[in-house]
């Protein structure tokens, strides 16, 4: 068992190298960079919109509704005249935000609970998974509706309510890493010491848990973002003078074939995002853990 | 001269499987690194030749370069001779031939590399549909032929039920008649009983006696347990980091052990029939090919080396019944038992930080 | 008597299938043995014999259905809590096979050694990095290895680093699961001479579960033989070994490879 193990061990070491992992190639790497410089890009406009947008973005102009790009307005105008590309870069603010709130609730709350469900085990995992399971049962975006449609339409309604979808999501893979974690010696010896359940969580699991859930968090960013768009197409996101990509595409809808740019552009940018993230998550899963290993 | 054109030369009929000069390199990392070097030995048909090392020997390493099991990128220079071919120079299409064929392996644990998800019978038989044509019916009738062979009870049952039904040394017998029912020319087995109990162990290397003794079936058994390979080997070949340092017949390595690192890891190990105050240890951590020093890759740790130890590749020398690789191999190294030697402090290991 | 398992058992009921109709599986019957103060005793047995559910239940990862254990003479909680636990680990400490697995992937072993003492409050926070250089020379690890994690360490050093831990909570009873059987045999040896150095330097108690009866010669006083969940011998290991009584035990002396390290070969009647 002794040598073979260590020859594994060794040839595991070598395989890595050798594998050709999902990001190997050039083709791969070059699809990577450009995830990664759309990210950056759509920061860059989150950060810098006031100097970036070429016109307010809820100024109107009704003599020109549903226009083509022309000189001043590159991507054209919506329904009422609005220059598309300035309404484009704005609405990265909420579209970003959105997501993050969702992703930070889903964190806070789901966290504690999945690792507790897999930690503990016993009545507690039967509790919490049942309520998972409870609000699994329902079609998220419907779910989210209901929220909404109960408490009014707004952004934060919005947020709060794909948030709720998200805290089981969340709570499951967690919960799935712990019981994985919780089988291995060095959680045992933990126990042994008697170290508190907080303290195996925040030393010891979450770290070994943290490339999975920062993997994980970013997909969550990409989804959240696809239902946040989703209710802001159905008029229950975010509300005018309230931009976000996914009211764009609501109002663009009407006069789709007088202005197709107002459809495209909008939609391209939460594809264009939402593809990215799961490259950059797809790549966080693979890092080996590089810091202070080698063989 | 190579060793095994000394060995050839003296009259031997037939030769199932020989090495000669054989060295794998594996990538890493753009670069190619040596993992076994000038490795050399043979199998006569009807022998059992141990290959024994501990971890970075290249035992393993051996093992796939044989089976022809190596990780991409790898290259493998020498010969790996089989019957008249040379399986390191013969096209990817013969090798894969010859490999499904010719060369029957066995693993570790049974359960990870027989499919969960098929019965016993089709495992047993898609080997003989593929390599040797038979119909379903005639590899049933094979297939439990050999089940009987190896020693199962109620062959017809057993190849009815699941991988997961059977147990450890059930498996392992499953594994063998599956390997043996292409009829292979030689079966390599690697670490095949480590993961079992002791008396399931020796139920599964006295199966391989027998089977040598019926068949006249030929075996490379490596593993890390001399004193396991001394109870079925015709021949021993001790390898450290890479190479091989002591090839000797019969026990002739428990008997007299020529190699320091042979005699040391003799010592080392506990004795059932004796208590010692302190296991006599060898100061360091095994090291692995690429990690070896110039000259001898034993000498940091070997009692006997000398300053030309660590400038000299030493080759293998001819003792009586094999070789050794010690430049320092015909002097009288030790005389007494081991016994009082093994007075030895607990060496710290803290120095080499990943020492392999 | 530092350690008394008195009639210790172990009942798994397993579901099998949707109607849930549970079965039983009796990994542990009836087991009754002795550890004494400084001693060194050792449970040998195969798979499915039990041993290492009768290690898991002495330190409290696994609950016995029936039994007791005892340490000093008084009966342990049967399910231990955390404050229960913090004050067992100062009485007993586990090593367990993998090395590897056996340690923190994410930690330095130098911090995990130290958050043994600190927070069992060992040490004033001064004293506290002398004393885990205290403890890793202890077993033969250089101080520099401090900030390394297990990937870049050795089998061998690993398990040396879990000792370490083990013993930062400086209890009386080490128990250690087939400590050495992912290790080769040079490194092996090693161990096995730590332990004994340990033995006698801290007069700590050693209970080790193996399958290897050369080892258990090598390392125990007292042996106690498993199969299938029963004792089936126990006594004096010199005793047991020279003249087995019951024939299991026959059968397992018979099937250990046998050779001496003098290179003269003996075999067992």
């Amino acid at each position: 068992m002794s040598a073979v193990s260590e020859d594994l061990q060794l040839l595991q070491g070598l395989s890595r190298d050798v594998t050709v992992g999902k990001f190997e190639g050039v083709f791969q790497k070059a699809v990577l960079g450009i995830s990664v410089l759309v990210l950056l890009g759509i920061l860059v406009c989150v950060a810098f919109a006031p100097w970036l947008a070429p016109h307010n973005p809820n100024g109107v102009d009704l003599l020109n509704p549903y226009t083509g790009p022309s000189p001043g307005y590159l991507l054209g105008q919506d329904s009422a005249g609005r220059d598309i590309l300035s309404r484009l870069i704005y609405g990265s603010r909420l579209s970003l935000l959105g997501p993050t709130i969702v992703i930070s609730i889903a964190l806070v709350v789901g966290v504690p609970l999945g690792f507790l469900a897999g930690y503990r085990g016993g009545v507690l995992d039967g509790l919490i998974s049942r309520v998972f399971d409870l609000v699994f049962a329902f079609p998220s975006l419907l779910l989210a509706i209901v929220i909404v449609a109960t408490f009014g339409a707004s952004f934060f309604t919005a947020a709060f309510a794909v948030a709720i979808t998200y805290i089981p999501l969340m709570g499951r893979v967690v919960r799935a890493a712990a019981l994985v974690e919780r089988e291995k010696p060095y959680i045992a010896a933990c126990r042994l010491q008697g170290y508190p359940a907080w303290r195996v969580f925040v030393f010891h699991m979450g770290p070994n848990m943290a490339r999975v859930l920062v993997s994980q968090t970013t997909l969550y960013f990409a989804y959240g973002l696809l239902d946040l768009s989703a209710l802001s197409f159905l008029g229950l996101g975010a509300q005018p003078p309230q931009i976000d990509w996914g009211g764009m595409l609501e109002n663009a809808n009407q006069g789709v074939f007088q202005s197709p740019t107002g459809v495209v552009f909008p939609a391209l940018a939460i594809v264009l995002l939402v593809v990215s993230l799961n490259f950059i998550a797809d790549w966080i899963l693979e890092q080996q853990g590089q810091r202070g290993g080698q063989r | 001269m190579t060793a095994t054109d000394v060995m050839t030369t003296s009259a031997l009929p037939q030769v199932t499987l020989t090495l000669e000069g054989v060295t794998t390199y594996v990538r890493m990392r753009k670069l190619l690194r040596p993992v076994i070097l000038d490795v050399g030995f043979f199998v006569r048909p009807g022998e059992i030749v141990g290959l024994v090392g501990e971890s970075g020997s290249g035992k393993s390493m051996t093992a796939r370069t044989i089976a022809g099991a190596l990780p991409r990128g790898a290259v493998a220079e020498g010969v790996v001779g089989l019957g008249e071919e040379n399986l390191l120079t013969v096209s990817r299409r013969r090798r894969r031939e010859v490999q499904g064929k010719q060369i029957g392996m066995i693993f570790q644990d049974p359960k990870a590399y027989i499919d969960p998800l098929w019965r016993v019978e089709v495992h047993m038989t898609e080997g003989m549909r593929v390599h040797l044509g038979l119909s379903k019916s005639e590899a049933r009738a094979r297939a439990i032929d050999l089940l009987s062979a190896v020693g199962l009870d109620q062959p017809e049952r057993r190849m009815r039920q699941f991988p997961e039904e059977l147990s450890g040394g059930m498996l392992q017998r499953v594994m063998i008649a599956g390997a043996l029912s292409v009829e292979p020319s030689i079966l390599l087995a690697d670490e095949a009983t480590t993961a079992l109990d002791v008396t399931t162990q020796a139920e599964i290397v006295s199966l391989l006696g027998r089977l040598r003794a019926e068949r006249g079936l030929s075996v490379l058994f490596i593993t890390h347990d001399l004193a396991l390979a001394d109870q079925i080997c015709d021949r021993i070949c001790v390898m450290y980091a890479g190479r091989i340092v002591e090839v000797r017949e019969g026990r002739g390595i428990f008997e007299d052990p020529l190699h320091p690192y042979t005699k040391d890891l003799l010592a080392a190990r506990p004795n059932i029939r004796k208590r010692v105050a302190r296991l006599p240890v060898i100061k360091g951590t095994p090291t692995s090919a690429m990690d070896a020093p110039s000259g001898c890759a034993f000498h940091p740790r070997c009692r006997f080396a000398v300053e030309a130890c660590t400038t000299t590749f030493p080759q293998l020398t001819a003792v009586s019944g094999g070789f050794v690789r010690c430049i320092r191999a015909g002097e009288q190294l030790w005389s007494e038992p081991r016994a009082e030697k093994g007075q030895t402090a607990s060496e710290t290991e803290g120095n080499s930080a990943a020492g392999g | 008597m530092l350690l008394e398992v008195k009639h210790l058992s172990k009942d798994f009921r397993l579901r099998s299938g949707l109607l849930s109709r549970s079965t039983h599986l009796a990994a542990v019957k009836d087991v009754s043995f002795e550890v004494p103060a400084s001693g060194a005793a050792a449970i040998v047995g195969e798979t499915g014999s039990g041993k290492t559910t009768v290690a898991r239940m002495i330190v409290g990862l696994e609950t016995p259905t029936h039994g007791e254990v005892l340490v000093d003479g008084t009966p342990l909680v049967v399910a231990p809590g955390p404050s229960e636990r913090r004050r067992r680990a100062r009485l007993m400490q586990m090593v367990f096979q993998n090395p590897f697995l056996s340690l923190d992937p994410h930690q330095p072993i130098g911090e995990g050694v130290e958050e043994v003492v600190s927070f069992h409050r060992l040490r004033p926070p001064a004293e506290r990095a002398g004393r885990v250089e205290e403890l890793l020379a202890a077993v033969g690890l250089d101080g520099r290895l401090a900030a390394k994690r297990p990937r870049q360490l050795s089998g061998g050093q690993c398990q040396r680093a879990a000792i370490a831990r083990a013993l930062a909570a400086e209890p009386q009873l080490l128990v250690l699961d087939e400590p050495v059987s992912a290790l080769d045999v040079s490194t092996q040896a090693q161990i096995l001479n730590l332990l004994a150095d340990l033995r006698a330097k801290l007069g700590i108690s050693v209970l080790m579960i193996s399958h290897d009866l050369a080892l258990v010669r090598q390392v125990a006083d007292d042996v106690v033989v498993m199969y299938k969940g029963e004792v089936v011998e126990s006594g004096k290991v010199e005793a047991i070994l020279s003249s087995p009584k019951e024939a299991y035990t026959r059968r397992l002396l018979a099937a250990v490879p046998e050779y001496s390290g003098t290179g003269r070969a003996t075999g067992l009647p």
